[in-house]
């Protein structure tokens, strides 16, 4: 008798490890598609063979060629690159502050990391941060690291004095829209051209990656994400409050460090290149969570990643599609999210 | 076997208890008892090595603790307080298994032996059929089992626990002690919890813990004279 319960088990067990990895299949097969997709779409249209070919070096006219490596791949791998970094700081922000509904917007560090790329784009001359120089690039995001450092530096300080974590939530949003605010001043004051190039900066633009930001966004990335990875114990042990981690064993301050030092570089380059992303950060690890079912950061983190690159390209070929800027579309996408999240925390609460 | 010497306890340096001298051995249940505020959750905050003791040393297997490594304190000691957080998309195994923390790599990745540990540790506490629950799905006493098997999952040779007994009706308190009860005595593990359940305590405990204005008694649960001294200290 135990041994056929045994083996109905055995047989659940691998039945499910079967599903989760077809899910895994799925995302990573859904990613390349939409990919493609987003090399397809455009004003000029582009077949699946040419984009391969054009990719791969084959046989393809030499226009066709341009459209795809030199306009839209970066594009697209800006949107997969943001829709991760962006998403994955968001993960680890719900983890640390214990919150459902903590992210790098709602905490104000997307504020943050603008009021530093404002300065810099509204102060020096706009020119140097339209072409594709080292420093601009450099100047852009070490400006927007700053700005999204000091807030979450607040935010952290605040956190550990108030221990209230809907109090430190509100705190977020008021600091963000302190910033918000002195963004808009600095915006009446300056010039006409220096305030266009910051308007189209802020509807969240990925078309202006390339190169040299390419290179650094995807740096900057690959270097948050190592360092969200090396956590992944502390940060499940982190789920049932500091006090648990650290008689569990986990080293919670460095944790606390690789995590602020992570989100600087997801949120806040996500932010300098390619202006404040709506929701996504939000949103996106809840996907996550419901899709795997799972609390485990080592099963979320890859899944944040897989969701965050989807949603992000999704977003851009909508965006696309439709001719309007890609935060109105990631907001529109991002809000049911968070509306259901609300909904469904109360349920399970109470 | 945990030794407290001359320890005092407080926040910042301000002892709320001095002087504190005793010894807890194997297999020994003790409950602490105290009115709220007295420095119950700091002393076991203090034994667990989350805050630093005024003065005094505390000795866990004859080592000091003060000397060891975070990880290594947490190979000997397990805390579990009472949260009422709990995490969804979690399952009730994952969570027992959380408790391999200290001796898992990097990634946590359990082996074949911890995987027989968390799953004796889910047998002792009864909830073995629920290890594919999630534990925002269950009952506030299946919750607080949930929260010793993770205990027993870490394996350490002392167990603190909190006011395991808050938010649960009477047939619940009873069950969770009776299975500390049997910890202690089964797998010789020092067991410490606090409690303002005074009747369980003592029908269930082998030493009673009392803090009473900055004195502490030590008795045995057996001792008659526990229940007045019990009804002196809480002015009943």
């Amino acid at each position: 008798m135990s041994g056929v319960s045994q083996r109905g088990m055995e047989q659940e067990m691998y039945d499910r490890m079967k599903k989760n990895r077809m899910i895994w299949w799925a995302g990573c097969i859904l990613l390349a598609g939409l990919f493609t997709a987003d090399l397809m779409t455009g004003s000029a249209s582009v077949s699946p063979a040419e984009v391969c070919k054009a990719l791969f070096g084959g046989d393809v006219g030499e226009q066709t060629r341009l459209i795809v490596t030199e306009i839209r791949l970066p594009k697209a791998l800006t949107a997969i690159l943001a829709g991760i970094a962006v998403s994955v700081s968001g993960l680890l922000m719900q983890t640390l502050f214990r919150n459902p509904l903590a992210g790098p917007y709602v905490l104000g560090i997307s504020s943050g990391a603008s009021l530093g790329a404002a300065l810099c784009v509204l102060s020096a001359s706009s020119a140097m941060f339209i072409d594709d120089s080292v420093l601009g690039t450099l100047g852009l995001a070490g400006a927007a690291w700053l700005g999204a450092a000091a807030i979450l530096a607040v935010i952290a300080a605040a956190t550990r004095k108030i221990g209230d974590i809907t109090v430190v939530l509100i705190l977020g949003i008021m600091l963000g829209a302190c910033l918000d605010a002195v963004v808009q001043i600095l915006q009446f004051l300056s010039d006409e051209q220096s305030l266009k190039s910051y308007i189209v900066w802020t509807m969240g633009s990925l078309g202006n990656v390339s190169g040299c930001r390419l290179g650094l966004f995807g740096a900057a990335s690959v270097f948050g994400l190592l360092m969200a990875v090396c956590s992944v114990k502390s940060l499940n042990l982190m789920l049932f409050g500091e006090e648990y981690a650290v008689s569990a064993g986990a080293d919670v301050r460095k944790t606390r460090i690789s995590v602020f030092i992570a989100t600087v570089l997801l949120a806040g380059t996500a932010t300098a290149f390619c202006g404040p992303l709506g929701f996504v950060g939000l949103a996106v690890p809840h996907i996550a969570k419901i899709v795997t079912g799972s609390a485990d950061h080592r099963v979320l983190i890859p899944a944040t990643v897989l969701c965050g690159g989807i949603l992000m390209s999704a977003c851009n070929i909508v965006a696309k599609l439709s001719a309007v800027p890609i935060n109105a579309i990631t907001s529109l996408v991002g809000i049911p999210v968070v509306v259901w999240v609300l909904f469904h925390h109360r349920s399970r609460v109470s | 076997m945990i030794h407290l010497q001359n320890l005092s306890i407080g926040h910042r340096g301000h002892p709320i208890l001095s002087d504190i001298s005793v010894t807890f051995r194997e297999g020994e249940l003790i409950a602490l008892l105290g009115r709220n505020g007295s420095g119950k959750s700091t002393l076991i905050r203090t034994i667990a090595g989350l805050l630093k003791p005024v003065s005094g040393k505390i000795f866990v297997q004859d080592r000091d603790i003060s000397t060891m490594s975070r990880q290594e304190i947490a190979k000997l000691i397990s805390l579990s307080s009472t949260s009422g957080i709990r995490v969804p998309h979690m399952k009730c195994w994952e969570f027992a298994a959380m408790g391999r923390a200290p001796w898992t790599n990097w990634a946590g990745k359990l082996l074949p032996r911890d995987e027989r540990i968390v799953d004796r540790a889910m047998d002792s506490v009864g909830m073995r059929k629920y290890e594919n629950m999630y534990t925002d799905r269950i009952s506030d006493g299946e919750y607080q089992k949930m929260v010793i098997a993770r205990a027993l999952s870490q394996d350490t040779p002392v167990l603190l626990l909190d006011e395991p007994t808050a938010f649960l009706d009477v047939p619940g308190r009873h069950q969770i002690i009776g299975i500390l009860a049997k910890l202690a005595a089964e797998e010789h593990k020092t067991i410490i919890f606090s409690t303002h359940d005074t009747d369980i305590a003592l029908k269930r405990a082998s030493k009673v813990f009392l803090i009473e204005h900055q004195g502490i008694f030590l008795f045995d649960a057996s001792n008659p004279s526990v229940s007045s001294e019990i009804t002196r200290i809480f002015g009943l």
